[in-house]
């Protein structure tokens, strides 16, 4: 376990030390999202009926920029190949590393986003349906970026593949994220669709870890 | 069988003997499949000659998913096997089911626009197949992005296999979300809900498109396969 925690601060202590550029993942989500009051107008009703919306994409694309600077900088350095020969075996980095690029942008995000929400004139009963969806699907960013980072490695532009990569396999998380959100709204049960995305990060719990190692060694051995 | 085709040269040997009969196949059967769908089938008593577009758009739809699913099927065997035929088969069958796929697009929504009333509408079917020409982008990305070869390749087998889960998705997609796009109207076990004047040109342009995608993706992988025993020879090494 220990190893595994030392991982873990590590990445953190390094993207906060790293100053401006450990919150530019927060930064980039607020000011997106207050964009759209902006883009739209302020009127009240219409922004309520796209919260949810503005609030997922959002999130998605921050999520999707701090994972450059946690995986393609510590694959230019080296750290990675290096890690491979700790005793931690690779699908235990590829852990290490998802659960420190959730502590960093989906945590913050899930914080953010219940600011940004009442900027958006969600009303606050809402807040408990958010809350647990969002944490979900930045469960599932993390996840399923991880592997597409680490699958990008050796790439001739890693970022812009990412995001092509892994925009389409983000979409049902979107959509369930959007549509629990939509029926707290509507004052609905939203539980079936938090449910259903509970299984989506079950069921990529396993996998995308897994997959990841295996692209972690098929680097070493290049 | 599978694993005898490992080897390019018995793979090319009855690769150059197919692709002609396959091209063959196509030429004839798009041939009748055009002229029979286009000029002698009826019109539909609602949707008019409109109906006609349907010919095109069902078995390029077909296509898209079936040319998914054999590439997800060959990443595997690549994968597991390190059969170098099977690796090289995805990349070259990728541009054509993108291709299949963004007909299948185009012609259901200039379809979509005379009888929905929209050149695109946000239902299960079309979203999910949007979904699916998405990741044929994103493979042919994520192939070619490498310096190394094999790199991409088992990426790209990885996103293939990954992407699969959405191949179902589409198929059910008309059953699980009641929404605009009609279900299916030929299924293995019932008897066709279509008339056999429109169900044989239908057939014959399947055909048609299955033989054309057969002879196009045997050339592409000669040419891979060529491709590649030209980069070993200038490296220098045996091929």
């Amino acid at each position: 376990m220990v190893p595994y925690l030392t991982l873990i601060k590590r990445d953190l202590r390094l993207y906060l030390t790293r100053g401006s550029e450990g919150m530019t993942t927060l930064f980039f989500f607020v000011v997106t999202a207050s964009l759209f009051p902006l883009a739209l107008g302020g009127e009240q009703a219409i922004l309520q009926r796209m919260a949810p919306g503005i609030i997922w994409v959002s999130a998605l694309l921050a999520s999707l920029l701090s994972l450059e600077t946690l995986y393609h900088r510590d694959e230019e350095d080296g750290t990675f190949d290096l890690l491979q020969f700790s005793p931690v075996p690779p699908i235990g980095i590829a852990l290490a590393k998802m659960a420190a690029h959730w502590i960093i942008s989906g945590l913050a995000l899930v914080l953010a986003g219940m600011v940004v929400s009442q900027m958006l004139f969600m009303p606050p009963s809402a807040l408990l349906v958010l809350a647990p969806s969002l944490l979900l699907g930045t469960l599932y960013m993390s996840l399923l970026g991880g592997m597409g980072a680490v699958m990008t490695f050796g790439a001739r532009r890693p970022g812009l593949l990412l995001a092509l990569l892994i925009l389409p396999l983000y979409i049902p998380m979107l959509i369930l994220g959007v549509t629990a959100m939509e029926a707290a709204l509507a004052s609905l049960p939203a539980k079936p669709y938090l449910l259903l995305q509970l299984a989506l990060v079950v069921a990529a719990l396993p996998l995308a870890p897994w997959v990841t190692a295996v692209f972690l060694r098929m680097n070493l051995r290049s | 069988m599978i694993a005898s085709f490992a080897n390019p040269r018995r793979f090319l040997k009855l690769a150059r003997r197919v692709q002609p009969v396959a091209a063959a196949v196509a030429v004839a059967a798009l041939a009748v499949g055009l002229y029979t769908s286009l000029v002698t089938s009826p019109d539909d008593y609602q949707q008019g000659s409109s109906v006609r577009i349907m010919y095109i758009h069902v078995p390029a739809a077909w296509m898209a998913l079936f040319v998914y699913t054999t590439m997800a099927g060959a990443a595997f065997v690549g994968l597991v096997w390190k059969h170098i035929v099977a690796e090289l088969y995805a990349r070259a069958a990728a541009p054509l089911g993108a291709a299949f796929t963004f007909i299948c697009l185009v012609t259901g929504s200039l379809w979509g626009k005379p009888m929905w009333g929209a050149w695109w509408v946000w239902d299960a079917r079309l979203t999910s197949v949007l979904i699916l020409f998405f990741l044929y982008l994103g493979y042919l990305a994520l192939a070619d992005a490498f310096d190394d070869e094999q790199k991409g390749i088992n990426a790209g087998a990885f996103l293939l296999l990954i992407g699969a889960v959405n191949i179902p998705i589409i198929k059910f997609s008309v059953e699980w979300w009641n929404t605009l796009h009609q279900p299916a109207s030929l299924t293995r076990l019932a008897k066709p809900a279509i008339d056999a004047a429109m169900l044989l040109p239908l057939l014959a342009m399947a055909v048609g498109f299955t033989a054309l995608f057969m002879a196009l993706v045997l050339v592409r992988l000669q040419t891979e396969i060529a491709r590649r025993r030209l980069k070993i020879r200038r490296q220098g090494g045996g091929a």
